[in-house]
């Protein structure tokens, strides 16, 4: 896959960039990093990459870096800092507002049964709400199925800060294949584990033993910082399992 | 919304319209871009367009200028644009060359760095005096004044407005002997530092162009006593005659004029391209607070012969926007050059 | 003229940070930022933007206000601060190295001019903000221009020419060609200050034409800074999408 083309802040996007759809009906969707100057002048205001998808005719500006800014329907990790007598309060990504996530929104709670979490608790979760103009909201649980969808407090592991780009790499439903994170695979080999990954560029690893743990979340970080190939992760892998 | 049927007497009607300060307060930019906004359809008998204060856009306000107030100080002087207001006082202290740690060569024609290097003219802004709602008194020097002071300093240097032998105190040894033999070398063996301190008394817009006025004619308005060294003391002394004091020479008067760029369209609104833009002199502080754009230029020109003057620019200064260009640059500087025609004339009855 | 040198987002703690080399200047900026502001400096429609500028050496003074001042409405015009209201977005420049003309020790420093480090903190600013992907309306390219007596112009002076020159004048330039920071000092003639205009022009311009033709290779012509500002980012993001190589 040839690398798409790099774009500035400001940059004009040439009619031909964009998608293509073969069904009209689907209303041009821009992603993130691109804005829309009335009439129709679509600019970015990210530098990166400029993605397209024809199937879905959707347009975005792919980048790896800076904060996490939160976006409604995200799974992020957020900690627990505090709790309100209806909600708790908890810290998405450092030095923000805290998200507050109401103390019903878990699977079959009632008010005589609410979750007791204590300062510091790490807990999966979806944003329900975010606007620019509020303070994000979360919840763990499926509004419509009343269901967990695997959300709620994580117990145990350890938390582990990668950037964005990583995380969306680590979100993908084949990391290896799709992300080439082939670590992940180098490494399950021999020490099994368990992983959440939160668009907010967190990560939460849980395996038998702190030691074990440390590994796969180191693992993940060198991989990131170190923009590592496919040949790089796999020495990777077999040095940090061998010193295990 | 004209209402169909008159009110009764009896009952005051509900007003349907504000007093203009409150649409000021209320949507302050829609309310200057209906001030600048040409009549439609255009008439030849209506008044071409005022700012909201009543000036045209090119319009400055006139200074209003004294010198000599503060009679504790080597000089001082009082500048009023409009509701601008400002004092300027210079202090003049003896810094003794023992205290210089490098021996500094003197007579060389290095003026400016000598000047600069030794950090002879010391500018001071306060702005906290209460002289706004925005500068509470007591607090730290703001960005503001502290910005301000920068830049008077920088153009204080850059300028040389004031030779550096107007600042030194020099010693010429006597002859060694009687046939008047040896000696007479001069040496510098002091220097005056001038501290000038400008303080706001009154803010509404623009203050480079005040501070600045100001500092001049208070170094114009400064006389430094005379002084000598004593070698039998070996210091410093000042003679407290008046009459031996002598004035501070300038060099010549540059003229700062300040404009703010006001555009169409308001921050944070996209599209619309080709919206208007105005250049307005001398902003006051309701208009510095709609403009983000701001450009000033210092012009310093000479008198052509045929009256004509020709202008050298010795400061421009243009940030927070893209709206002005290279045309816009340029007209600036044809008001600068007005302006410093105004300011002459003003000095000429002052002096 | 030297190539201005740069690497980003080599500091991971921060949201973004660059360092970038030009002329002998070398500086590191560091961004952080959507995040809460003190609730004095908190604007409801906009971001507030915080802009630090310290020294090679001691703390910095009025003249790193004044600059800060400068940079501060620069950024304010690019980034586009009403998509983040009631935030903070802070913006940190520490100089590293100065050329050796521009010490403290040396006789011949020209101590009123702020101005010759400005494009290089300017441009600085954009590349940490790049690298913290904040959205920005435009990019913008700084230059450094004197004029020498004989209204000899220069871009990107040496030492001497500096030395020599009657005025300095900075001037950034947006994507789109429009004048946003015009810095002058010393003693010239408005035709002067125009010829430096052009000049300024020329060299941002060379960059954005080359957006042009954005899915060509890029070129990178040597006497264009847009085009390296490009070069750098490109590089940046290239590395960041190394692992799609592998993909098919």
């Amino acid at each position: 896959m040839a690398l798409s083309p790099l774009v500035l802040p400001g940059d004009p996007i040439p009619p031909g960039a964009l998608p293509t759809s073969s069904n009209p009906s689907i209303p041009l969707k821009l992603g993130p990093g691109l804005r829309h100057i009335p009439p129709d002048r679509i600019v970015p205001v990210v530098a990166g990459e400029l993605c397209i998808d024809h199937k879905k005719n959707a347009v975005w500006v792919e980048t790896n870096g800076g904060r996490y800014i939160p976006t409604a329907g995200d799974l992020i990790l957020a900690t627990v800092h505090h709790s309100t007598s209806d909600s708790f309060s908890c810290s998405i990504s450092p030095h923000t507002p805290f998200a507050s996530l109401p103390h019903l929104a878990f699977a079959g709670v009632t008010r005589k049964t609410r979750p007791q979490l204590n300062p510091g608790s790490l807990v999966y979760a979806r944003i329900a709400l975010a606007n620019k103009h509020m303070d994000p909201e979360i919840e763990c649980v499926n509004p419509a199925t009343g269901k967990s969808d695997g959300m709620g407090e994580l117990k145990g592991g350890m938390l582990f800060d990668v950037s964005l780009g990583m995380s969306r790499r680590l979100m993908m439903p084949n990391p290896s294949a799709q992300g080439s994170m082939v670590i992940l695979d180098e490494i399950a080999e021999k020490v099994p584990f368990e992983m959440a990954v939160g668009r907010n560029g967190r990560v939460w690893v849980d395996a038998e033993g702190v030691a074990k743990t440390l590994v796969v979340g180191r693992a993940i970080q060198e991989t990131d910082e170190g923009n590592l190939g496919v040949d790089e992760q796999r020495k990777v892998a077999k040095r940090l399992l061998r010193d295990l | 919304m004209a209402a169909s049927k008159p009110p009764s007497p009896a009952i005051s009607p509900p007003s349907l319209s504000f007093p203009r300060a409150t649409f000021a307060k209320l949507s302050p930019h829609p309310f200057l871009l209906a001030h600048l906004q040409p009549p439609t359809p255009p008439s030849a008998n209506t008044t071409p367009p005022h700012r909201p204060n009543g000036r045209l856009p090119t319009q400055f306000r006139p200074p209003n200028l004294h010198t000599g107030s503060l009679t504790h100080a080597s000089g001082s002087s009082v500048v009023r644009l409009g509701d601008t207001a400002v004092v300027c006082g210079i202090r003049a202290e003896i810094l003794p060359a023992s205290n210089v740690g490098c021996a500094y060569t003197c007579g060389g024609s290095d003026d400016d760095t000598e000047i600069q290097a030794l950090g002879l003219l010391v500018p001071n802004v306060e702005l906290s005096t209460g002289c706004s709602p925005a500068h509470l008194p007591g607090q730290p020097p703001s960005p503001l004044a502290q910005t301000l002071a920068a830049r008077l300093q920088s153009l204080l240097y850059a300028t040389n407005l004031i030779g550096a032998d107007e600042l030194r105190i020099m010693y010429v040894s006597p002859p060694a002997d009687d046939a008047g033999e040896g000696g007479g070398a001069e040496e510098v063996k002091a220097w005056w530092t001038l501290y000038i301190d400008i303080l706001f008394i009154s803010l509404d817009g623009n203050p480079f162009d005040a501070a600045w006025a100001s500092l001049l004619l208070a170094l114009k308005d400064t006389r430094l006593p005379l002084a000598y060294w004593d070698p039998d003391l070996a210091c410093v002394l000042c003679d407290d005659l008046v009459a031996n004091a002598k004035r501070l020479r300038m060099r010549r008067w540059p003229v700062a004029s300040t404009f703010a760029v006001y555009s169409a369209q308001e921050r944070g609104s996209v599209g619309g391209d080709g919206a208007g833009k105005w250049i307005l002199a001398d902003p006051d502080a309701f208009e510095e607070g709609l403009c983000r754009e701001s450009v000033t230029v210092v012009v310093d020109c000479e008198e052509a012969e045929g009256g004509g003057v020709k202008t050298r620019i010795v400061r421009l200064e243009k940030r927070g926007g893209g709206s002005a260009g290279k045309a816009e640059i340029k007209e600036v500087v044809e008001m600068a050059t007005e302006r410093w025609r105004v300011w002459r004339d003003v000095l000429k009855g002052n002096a | 003229m030297t190539l201005p040198d740069a690497s980003l987002s080599h500091i991971h703690r921060a949201d973004g940070s660059a360092t970038y080399l030009q002329n002998g200047y070398s500086i590191i900026g560091g961004v952080n930022g959507p995040i809460e502001v003190g609730r004095r400096d908190e604007l409801p429609e906009e971001a507030t933007i915080d802009v630090i500028v310290r020294p090679a050496v001691g703390v910095g003074g009025t003249r790193e206000r004044h600059l800060e001042s400068i940079i501060h409405s620069t950024l304010q015009h690019v980034i586009l601060i009403q998509n983040h209201p009631r935030t903070l977005i802070q913006v940190t420049l520490q100089v590293i190295r100065m050329p050796d003309s521009d010490t403290f020790n040396s006789k011949k420093r020209q101590f009123s001019s702020p101005l010759r480090i400005l494009p290089s903190l300017l441009q600085t600013a954009l590349l940490a903000l790049l690298s913290a992907s904040i959205p920005l309306s435009t990019t913008f390219t700084a230059s450094l221009i004197t004029v020498a007596r004989g209204s000899n112009t220069v871009i990107n002076p040496s030492p001497e020419d500096l030395q020599n020159a009657r005025s300095t004048h900075v001037l950034a330039f947006s994507a789109e060609g429009d004048l946003l920071v015009a810095e002058s000092q010393g003693e010239f003639e408005i035709g002067d200050w125009e010829r430096v205009f052009e000049m300024g022009l020329h060299a941002a311009r060379s960059g954005s034409e080359n957006r042009k033709g954005a899915d060509s290779d890029v070129v990178m012509l040597d006497d264009d800074q847009g085009g390296a500002l490009r070069g750098l980012v490109q590089q940046k993001i290239e590395k960041d999408q190394k692992w799609k190589e592998n993909i098919k």
